[in-house]
Order: structure tokens, then C-alpha cells, then sequence
């Protein structure tokens, strides 16, 4: 008041000001009584809802009363096995794991903040019943999985594996009045398990590139899978002396529930265009996709296996490249967490079929022998000064033999960007890549960043800088109408000599 | 020295109860891999029964449990299930902490209680109740009651001999020459039907009286001298 009394010249602009600040304050307290007390008040809320798919696979193995139980209780039962592994906040776990399977959720200590804690991360998990109540109120489940044992250091932000084990357990369900309950999650077998490569080794050479189709780069490539197009890059492709190239799999399109069988089969039909030229390809994972969390790996698991089940056979797979530059994700997400992530999609795909060779393409010589001992084959990008290529591949080269033994090494994306801050220089990327590629005949694989130009380019790719994208746009060896470029030419020379070894090889 | 003993002395007695305490607190996951483990002995049995009403001759789905002192898999072999109804015992093997079997419900109606037991350990009750079967075919029995009739059936049965329990609802309908005269329902009492109809809502003409109890059906022609037309 006294403030009015003060201004009274203002009171009639005040009045309303106050009576709008009253009327702000009452909704954002009536916004606050209706929110909810809790993290989680429903199960739904508790059950991952992230892809529209599960992790793990359900069989109902011809066991009497299976088949009556709903859809709706199976996927129940399988959120609440999925939940368990993520170390769901107390209120909820009492709730709906009861005795014994509560006991189990507590093993993974890794759900408290406890700088030091032990975890186990369940993957390739199925699932089948082994009993249904006749009355459909109490259901056994055998699980069959493979189980990583973890110890977390957070102070150090080490991560350690303590074991591999194939495992069999079993989980008992109660229907109850709120609902099903677990109360039981108990092992019934366990083996330690290593998954060893059993892949062909690579003593072929290959001269590559990195395709997208120019008119659908990146997250376009499968949702418009321009046919076309895509062959005609493929033939054109042949004709520069490439005998392979290197794609991307789009995570987001291979894992939603609505789209992946169309992914597979847009895969499958690539590779089958490839295969019909004699073009191998490798089919680089995970691409576009930066998330390392244990909660996580269930579904990249259940991901990678899918593509590996679907082309893991495929007369034109050269390798599946199990992500793309991991190594820019270390200052994020912590390089033991990606490494072990790594290990685990390695072994995910080798307990699917053993023969697939696998690589991870490092962005970096740096990082290039990371792992080195259990992928198939080494490969790493070289964007760094073309003076010194050749003495980084003798070093990684080097390093691998040492640690490895004869590991065939790979340079999946070296290139030059024609853009600079006064206009296109398509003659100094031709200077630059033929002066990169001469260096390389000591490569097993070289595969050039990339066919063509690309008209858009989204931030999500390179950031928001406009110059970075700018530069991303223009690292094409040849133009839109397939006239080559003087890196193209500098290309095409390339694989002429670089596959010609292959002949002497013969 | 006197006060140093006392602190060793508590501090030994602590340890010992911690260790206790760890000891005791320990849950295995592994008691199914390796059910030989003391901590895996059967120290409950949990009993289910279901569905926990059912007809004559229905199946019935029993589960044993048996559980650990941690809440997980008992190390049983076999449990024993006794009907106390008829004091019939039934034996089922154990199989990862689960016994199960099908039984065929009894034809008598009623409440019949399971137990089972594992030697000395006995579970929970668990009840089911046996109800009648439908009904089979009853008659009515229709007597003149100044200006009304008086409708009785014989006690309804099911084909084991169950009386239908009371309280079970059955639909009348009279009807002459295929039009609706009246409908009602009433209820099952002591295992009959009875009820009245005033022959003032009868039609004149010849009519019949149809009764529908879970779907059996019984009728009856009215004559139209049982009322006579006089009550009009």
C-alpha cells in the first residue's frame, strides 16, 4: 500500500499488474498440485516405451494355458523383466517385485550412487513359458541370455568386466489385485561363454567408397531408398574400379517397430544390386547414434542381431563396421563405457553368426588398434594433413601386428572438401586426395569420403556451424551428371594400381 | 586394563553378531543351480488352487510352491497335496520349485480345502467351491388357488443330483397363440420355483407357461378352465 501511496498516480496501471501476477501465481500452484508426487505413479510409465519393440523374444514353446494368456499380460511380464535391469527407483520395485526377485534387482548395485558398484547387463534374452497356471494367475518363465558381469569405478570412471556367461533363469509371476508381481528371478544354469570370430580372413584388396545417394544422404537413404538412383550410382561405381563401398545403417529407422522390416528388406535389396556387380559392401551400425547407457543395450543388442540375421550370409557383405567414428564419443560418454559397449555388441553379433568379419571405423590412427585383438579387421579415417599418411599407416600397421598378429588394416573415409572460404577448389582436392591415395598402397581397404556432393546436409550431422556444413556438402569426386571431378580421376587412377596388386597376388 | 578387556570384548561380540547378520542376509539367486545349499531348504509351501469356482467335473489347476527362507526356490523333491474333502491325496514332483497337476473337480457340489505338505511342513489352505452343474430337466406343477394359479417345480438338480443353489434367477413367460400374455422372473428358493399368477393376466384362450432357468427350459399348457373365465 505504502508503495501506492507512494505512486498514486500509477495505482490504476498497478491494480491490473498485481491482479495478473495473482492470476499467474494461482495456475502455476494449481499446475503444481496436479503433478505427480511421484516419478513413477503407473507401470506404463515404468516400462521403456522407447521403440515400440522389445528387447528380448517370446516363444510359448507348446506349454498348456500359454496360448490363453493375452497379449496385453506378455507384454507386461516381459516390461517387468526388462524394467529389472535398469534399477527402477525403490517405491516402484517394492511394488512389483516382491521377495526374492526384489533381492535380484539389489545385485545390480550399480542403481544406488555408490562410487564403486556391481552390475550385469542382460542381452540376447528369450523367453518362454515353462508353466501358466490353469486360471492364468501364476506363470514360470525360462529365460535364456547372455549376461555381462560389470564392476563400476564412478570416482575413476573405469569400467571392468568381470565375466561372460550364457545363462539360464527362471522367474516366477503372480496375478495379484494390482496387478503382476515378480517374485522370483533365480538362475538355473550358467557357462562362461566366449565369442570368438570364426570369419574368413580378408587378403583381398578393396578400393571403395562411401555412398549415400545424393538426393537421400543420411536418415533419407532408407526412408526414400531412391532405386533408381541407387543403381546408377552402383554401375557408375563399377566403372571407377571400386569392387566395394561402405553404407550406413540409420539406427533410428532399424529400430521402430513400424519401419525395421522395411529397413531389412531395403538392406537386403541393396545388397542384393551390390552382389549383382560384384561390389562388397560394408554396413557401418549404430549410425547417427551417440548413447552408450547400459539401459540401452538390450535393444542395440536385439538391433545389431536383427541387420546380422537378415545379410549376415550375404555373398556382398564385406564387414559390418559395428559404429561409426565411436571414438568422437570418448569425451562424452567416457571411453571404457564405449569400449564395453563395443565388446558387447561384438559378442552379440558373433553368439548370431560368428562368420561376419567386424571392424569399427576409429576417426582417428590414434585409436585405430583400440580393440584391435578382437575385431576382424582395423579400420580408421585419416582426415589429418596428408603429409605423414603413409608413416601413420605403417605405425598402425605396426602396432597391430604386435598386438594382433596379421590383421588386414582399412582406411574407410579419407577425403578433401572442395569448399574454402573464396569459392569451390575442385583442383586442390584432386591434388590433395591423389597425394593421400598414392600413400596408401600399403592399405588393405581404402574407401573415399564420398561419390558425390550432398545438396542438404542437417545440423544433426555436423553441428550448426554453417561452414562446417558447407564444407560436408562438397567432398563429391564426381558431379551430379557422374562427370568426374579431378579427385575422381585422381580416384579412378587409384583403383586401377591399388586392385592390381590383387592380380599379382593371384 | 579393566576397560580395554570390556572393548575388546564388545568389539569381538559386535563382529560376531555382524557376521551374523551378513550370514543371515545372504539371498542366493543360485539355490536352482545348486539347490544341495542348507540356505535352499524348503521352509514354506505356498498353495494355489484354481479356478476357485468350478462346476462338476471341471478341471482344477493345482500349484505347489515351495520356498526357501529367502523367498526363492525350496529344495524339494516331491510335495503331497490332500483333498480334505474326501481325504484323497494326490503326489507331484517338484521341478525347479513348482509342482503342478489337473484334477478333475467332484461332482458333489460344495466346499472342498486343499493342503499340502512336504513332511512336516504344511501349506496353506486354499478352497474351492464346487457348484451345480446346470439345471436338468424339472416339471411344474400347477394348482388352482381361488383367482390365481399356484406355480411349484420339483427341487431342480443338476444331473449329478446338486440342488441349484438358490437365489438363481429364472425367467417366466406366458404366452397364448404365440403373443406375449406376461413375463416376469423370480427367484430359486430351497431348490424350487414357486410363484403365482393372477388368471387375471391369463388370456381366455388356451395359453402355456414357459420357465427358463440357465438356459433349461420347462412348459406348461394352461388349460382355460383352470381359471374358468370366471374371474373376469
Amino acid at each position: 500500500m505504502s508503495v501506492l501511496r507512494k505512486f498514486p498516480f500509477k495505482r490504476r496501471r498497478i491494480f491490473p499488474v498485481l491482479m495478473l501476477g495473482a492470476l499467474a501465481v494461482s495456475a502455476f500452484l494449481a499446475g503444481r498440485a496436479n503433478e505427480p508426487t511421484q516419478q513413477f505413479e503407473y507401470l506404463n510409465e515404468l516400462i521403456p516405451q522407447t521403440v515400440g519393440v522389445f528387447a528380448s523374444e517370446w516363444t510359448d514353446a507348446g506349454v498348456g494355458n500359454a496360448e490363453k494368456l493375452a497379449k496385453a499380460d506378455k507384454d507386461t511380464l516381459m516390461g517387468l523383466i526388462e524394467s529389472a535391469d535398469f534399477g527402477q527407483p525403490q517405491d516402484m520395485t517394492r511394488s512389483v517385485y516382491l521377495g526374492q526377485a526384489q533381492h535380484s534387482l539389489s545385485l545390480n548395485s550399480c542403481s544406488s550412487d555408490a562410487p564403486k558398484c556391481k552390475m550385469s547387463v542382460i542381452l540376447n534374452r528369450e523367453v518362454s513359458p515353462t508353466y501358466v497356471h490353469g486360471d492364468l494367475r501364476i506363470v514360470s518363465l525360462e529365460e535364456k541370455s547372455m549376461r555381462r558381469d560389470y564392476e563400476v569405478d564412478r570416482s575413476k570412471g573405469a569400467i571392468q568386466i568381470n565375466g561372460v556367461y550364457e545363462q539360464t533363469r527362471q522367474m516366477r509371476f503372480k496375478l495379484t489385485q494390482r496387478g503382476w508381481v515378480q517374485t522370483t528371478s533365480e538362475i538355473l544354469s550358467e557357462n562362461s561363454a566366449s565369442f570368438s570370430s570364426s570369419a574368413e580372413i580378408i587378403n583381398t584388396k578393396y578400393a571403395g567408397l562411401n555412398y549415400y545417394p545424393h538426393t537421400a544422404p543420411w536418415d533419407k537413404f532408407w526412408t526414400e531408398f531412391p532405386g533408381e538412383e541407387i543403381q546408377t550410382d552402383l554401375d557408375f561405381m563399377q566403372s571407377l574400379g571400386a569392387n566395394s563401398i561402405r553404407i550406413f545403417v540409420n539406427h533410428a529407422y532399424f529400430t521402430d517397430g513400424a519401419t525395421r522390416d522395411d529397413g531389412l528388406a531395403k538392406l537386403d535389396t541393396f545388397l542384393n544390386w551390390s552382389a549383382a556387380r560384384k561390389i562388397k559392401v560394408i554396413v557401418t551400425m549404430f549410425d547417427l547414434r551417440a548413447d552408450y547407457r547400459f539401459t540401452n543395450w538390450s535393444l542395440d543388442s536385439a538391433h545389431v542381431r536383427s541387420v546380422v540375421d537378415k545379410i549376415g550370409n550375404h555373398e556382398a557383405l564385406l564387414a559390418i563396421d559395428l559404429k561409426n567414428q565411436a571414438d568422437l564419443d570418448f569425451e562424452n560418454a567416457g571411453q571404457p563405457q564405449v569400449e564395453a559397449w563395443l565388446s558387447a555388441m561384438m559378442d552379440s553379433v558373433r553368439s548370431e553368426n560368428s562368420s561376419v568379419p567386424l571392424t569399427i571405423g576409429w576417426s582417428d590412427a590414434e585409436h585405430a588398434t583400440l580393440l584391435a585383438q578382437h575385431v576382424d579387421m582395423i579400420s580408421y579415417h585419416d582426415y589429418r594433413s596428408v603429409k605423414g599418411t603413409d608413416n601413420r599407416l605403417a605405425q598402425v600397421k605396426a602396432k597391430v601386428t604386435s598386438m594382433a598378429g596379421d590383421k588386414p588394416v582399412f582406411l574407410t573415409e579419407i577425403g578433401n572438401s572442395r569448399w574454402s572460404p573464396i569459392g569451390e577448389n575442385s583442383k586442390k582436392q584432386g591434388r590433395r586426395l591423389d597425394t593421400r591415395l598414392k600413400q596408401l598402397a600399403d592399405a588393405d581397404g581404402v574407401f573415399v569420403w564420398t561419390l558425390h556432393d550432398f545438396e542438404h546436409v542437417g545440423t544433426n550431422i555436423v553441428g550448426h556451424r554453417p561452414w562446417r556444413r558447407a564444407q560436408q556438402k562438397l567432398f563429391g569426386i564426381a558431379n551430379k551428371d557422374n562427370s568426374l571431378l579431378p579427385s575422381g580421376e585422381a580416384y579412378k587412377t587409384f583403383t586401377t594400381q591399388f586392385l592390381n596388386q590383387n592380380l599379382e597376388t593371384e | 586394563m579393566k576397560r580395554i578387556c570390556f572393548y575388546i570384548t564388545m568389539s569381538l561380540l559386535t563382529f560376531e553378531s555382524s557376521a551374523l547378520t551378513t550370514k543371515a542376509s545372504v539371498k542366493s539367486p543360485r539355490c536352482l543351480l545348486d539347490n544341495s545349499a542348507a540356505i535352499c531348504k524348503t521352509e514354506r509351501l505356498n498353495l494355489y488352487v484354481g479356478p476357485q469356482s468350478v462346476e462338476p467335473g471341471e478341471p482344477l489347476y493345482i500349484a505347489v510352491e515351495t520356498v526357501n527362507n529367502q523367498g526363492g526356490s525350496g529344495n524339494s523333491n516331491n510335495v503331497v497335496i490332500v483333498d480334505t474333502f474326501s481325504g484323497r491325496e494326490y503326489f507331484a514332483d517338484v521341478k525347479h520349485g513348482l509342482a503342478h497337476l489337473e484334477i478333475t473337480a467332484p461332482i458333489q457340489a460344495g466346499r472342498i480345502t486343499f493342503i499340502s505338505r512336504d513332511y512336516d511342513i504344511i501349506s496353506n489352505e486354499a478352497e474351492v467351491l464346487v457348484h451345480a452343474a446346470i439345471p436338468d430337466d424339472f416339471k411344474l406343477v400347477l394348482e388352482k388357488e381361488k383367482n390365481q394359479l399356484f406355480v411349484s417345480s420339483s427341487i431342480i438338480t443338476d444331473k449329478f443330483g446338486n440342488m441349484i443353489e438358490d437365489g438363481q434367477a429364472a425367467q417366466i413367460v406366458v404366452s397364448s397363440r404365440g403373443a406375449l400374455a406376461e413375463v416376469f422372473s423370480t427367484q430359486l428358493v430351497s431348490g424350487r420355483l414357486n410363484f403365482r399368477i393372477k388368471c387375471s393376466a391369463l388370456p381366455q384362450s388356451e395359453s402355456s407357461l414357459s420357465v427358463n432357468l440357465r438356459g433349461v427350459s420347462t412348459k406348461i399348457n394352461i388349460p382355460p378352465y383352470m381359471c374358468g373365465g370366471h374371474s373376469r
